[in-house]
């Protein structure tokens, strides 16, 4: 692997659920981007013309939240969420249905998880619509609440899907018996994704 | 079962689930979830969960985060990391083992314009192993002079690692990174010490048998300005990131937006950069700084999971009742953080144990950015022991060759992980190394 593969990782799916998750992590590259020029401007500008921009302390926050759910099932896709590989990539080389089956039950548990945190958010998202809810400080800079609470709840039910995704590609291949050729797991911290090798499959 | 029981229980399968291979965010997130819903009801569970997700990251230092991540990712694309390398090069190739101290020297510069461990050891990899071999040292040395350098990056600030750090133990973040500063350059020292040690008193360790010199041809004839003009790019962004930090003029936030900035600049000045490749570099950041962020998230929730459970107090006060001496605790602490390197990345490491650490550490009245020194440090240890070693598999995934085995690295790596149990010592029996500095900020 070359540095290149390393940093950018090697090309995306190309299922049409595939071009959403890419598509909402590319909102989130987006926003990263949008965030270091509003500091930038922020800095610049309260240092040069002695006016600071109001609220980019808040909307920094904001974003963050956003971020990590625009990106969080594309960062799943990619096979770069942080876990230990030490036991179970050996594991499914010596035992391909058990390890599999393993690999399955993790995607399903991380569905479940991002499931509780759709369930536990909706009811936050409509609270935060019916009282009108917003953050900032009133009269200096205010922004509504209810957008963000909209990307989390979507973004974890996008999480919820990909999860599945994974699940069912592991699922089949325990059914199928599929040899390995492509590892089940790949090393956090390593960039070599094992559901872009897969994307061949539908999804 | 009391509240006790169940976080003891909810530590122990967590610490399984992970090994097992879970997601380690999704394992926190999960024995949160169980414990909480035994502890409680599944109603409450829901709601926590809901409320880590939500509120957890909704802070303006966490923007921190993936602003580093950008500008180290920049940096690295912008190839400045060569031409580090080249200055150092060219200063030390005459000494004995010169290249080794070059590969330290630049990877501790390089170390200041970016806060990842990982981007170091991909692109020395790249740039210093095939020089050291071309001039015959032995692939091990080069790839462990690589590997063991790179955890300079965690050290010296900006570090990702100081950040939890600080998010964590509730430090000021740039306090944690001033106080990286002299505890980076003194384990830069002992990596020269080390390669100097080798050079002189295990030859065969380090050189190839039967290699030639190489003779550079047209040497001389750059002249020193030249090569140190190729310095002053990241100079500047040093002086532009550490300065604003240690002047006050920035917080760490606005540093991070700067540097990237800062290092987009660079990049695109040296014609490194086509907006495609911005663009990947921009997604590449989130999926870093992401896999971090949502770790964050589940391991706040896991930290009032544990509150709930009332572990961290009772651990703490059983700890207290051994009358262990403040040493015998730092001892056995450093070894489980150096042990659990061997499995987890450091981040998880950090997130796991310091909730239930950090109570005892205030009750010995620890200083607790020094506390965050020794413990990066000794996180790092981890980052090249094997068999998890994450700096030895990212340089043997981007040397992209296959005569040089991870055993290789690891053995290549082990003078240098030497260097760094020292250093750790160092650092633990002298706090004012890490405080001194820290506290004129």
């Amino acid at each position: 692997m070359n540095v290149k593969s390393l940093l950018f990782g090697q090309g995306t799916g190309n299922s049409l659920f595939g071009y959403l998750v890419d598509g909402l992590n590319a909102a989130g590259s987006l926003l990263i981007f949008a965030i270091m020029a509003l500091i930038c401007a922020d800095v610049l500008s309260r240092n040069l013309f002695n006016q600071p921009i109001d609220g980019v302390a808040e909307m920094v926050a904001a974003s963050i939240v956003m971020i990590v759910f625009l990106q969080l099932a594309s960062t799943l896709r990619h096979g770069r969420l942080a876990q230990a590989d030490i036991f179970i990539y050996g594991f499914t080389v010596s035992f391909p249905r058990i390890g599999r089956s393993l690999t399955t039950l993790y995607y399903l548990a991380g569905a479940a998880m991002l499931w509780v945190v759709y369930q536990g958010t909706v009811p936050v998202l409509m609270r935060a619509i019916d009282r009108n809810q917003f953050f900032g400080v009133e009269g200096v800079f205010t922004f509504p609440v209810w957008p963000i609470r909209t990307v989390v709840v979507f973004c974890a039910a996008v999480t919820v899907l990909q999860f599945l995704v994974l699940a069912v590609r592991e699922a089949i291949c325990v059914f199928r018996g599929t040899p390995i050729n492509t590892p089940a797991t790949s090393k956090a911290g390593d960039t070599t994704n094992t559901a872009d090798q897969q994307s061949g499959a539908p999804s | 079962m009391t509240g006790l029981e169940i976080g003891l229980v909810a530590v122990v399968v967590m610490l399984v689930l992970i090994y097992i291979g879970m997601h380690i965010s999704i394992a926190l997130m999960l024995v949160s979830f169980g414990a909480i819903a035994t502890l409680r009801d599944s109603g409450l569970a829901t709601r926590m969960v809901a409320a880590a997700a939500n509120d957890s990251l909704s802070s303006y230092l966490y923007g921190v985060v993936p602003l580093f991540v950008l500008m180290g990712l920049l940096v690295v694309v912008s190839g400045v990391g060569r031409d580090t390398f080249d200055v150092f090069q060219r200063m030390l190739r005459k000494i004995r083992g010169g290249l080794g101290l070059a590969t330290v020297g630049a990877n501790g510069i390089f170390a200041s314009i970016t806060g990842i461990s990982v981007a170091s050891a991909a692109v020395f990899t790249q740039v210093a192993v095939p020089e050291m071999r071309r001039h015959g040292y032995t692939p091990k040395f080069s790839v462990g002079v690589v590997a063991g350098s790179s955890v300079l990056g965690m050290l010296i600030p900006p570090s990702l690692l100081m950040i939890v750090y600080g998010v964590l133990a509730e430090q000021s973040v740039g306090r944690m990174f001033i106080a990286g500063i002299i505890p980076g350059l003194i384990l830069a020292v002992c990596f020269c010490i080390t390669i100097m040690v080798l050079a002189y008193a295990f030859p065969a360790f380090m050189n190839q048998a039967g290699h030639q010199p190489v003779v550079e041809p047209g040497d001389e004839n750059t002249s020193r300005l030249a090569l140190a003009s190729k310095l002053i790019p990241i100079l500047i962004l040093m002086l532009l990131v550490l300065g604003g930090l240690y002047s006050g003029f920035f917080t760490p936030t606005e540093a991070g937006a700067v540097g990237a900035c800062g290092a987009l600049v660079l990049a695109l000045a040296k014609r490194r950069l086509t907006w495609g490749a911005f663009y990947k570099v921009l997604g590449e950041t989130g999926h870093v700084a992401v896999s971090i962020l949502f770790l964050i998230l589940a391991a706040s929730l896991y930290s009032r999971m544990l509150a709930l459970t009332g572990l961290p107090m009772s651990v703490a006060q059983w700890v207290t009742s051994l009358d262990l001496a403040v040493y015998e605790f730092l001892f056995l602490y450093l070894l489980v953080i150096i042990l659990m390197g061997c499995i987890i990345d450091s981040v998880s490491i950090m997130l796991i144990v310091l909730p239930i650490v950090l109570p005892i550490a205030q009750f010995f009245g620890l200083d607790l950015i020094w506390f965050g020194v020794i413990t990066v440090v000794a996180v790092e240890i981890g980052l090249v022991t094997p068999p998890f070693g994450i700096s030895v598999y990212t340089v043997k995934a981007s040397l992209n060759d296959d005569t040089v085995s991870v055993k290789e690295i690891f053995k290549g790596v082990t003078p240098f992980f030497i260097a760094m149990l020292f250093a750790l010592f160092v650092l633990t029996v002298f706090p004012a190394l890490s405080t001194t500095l820290a506290y004129m900020y």
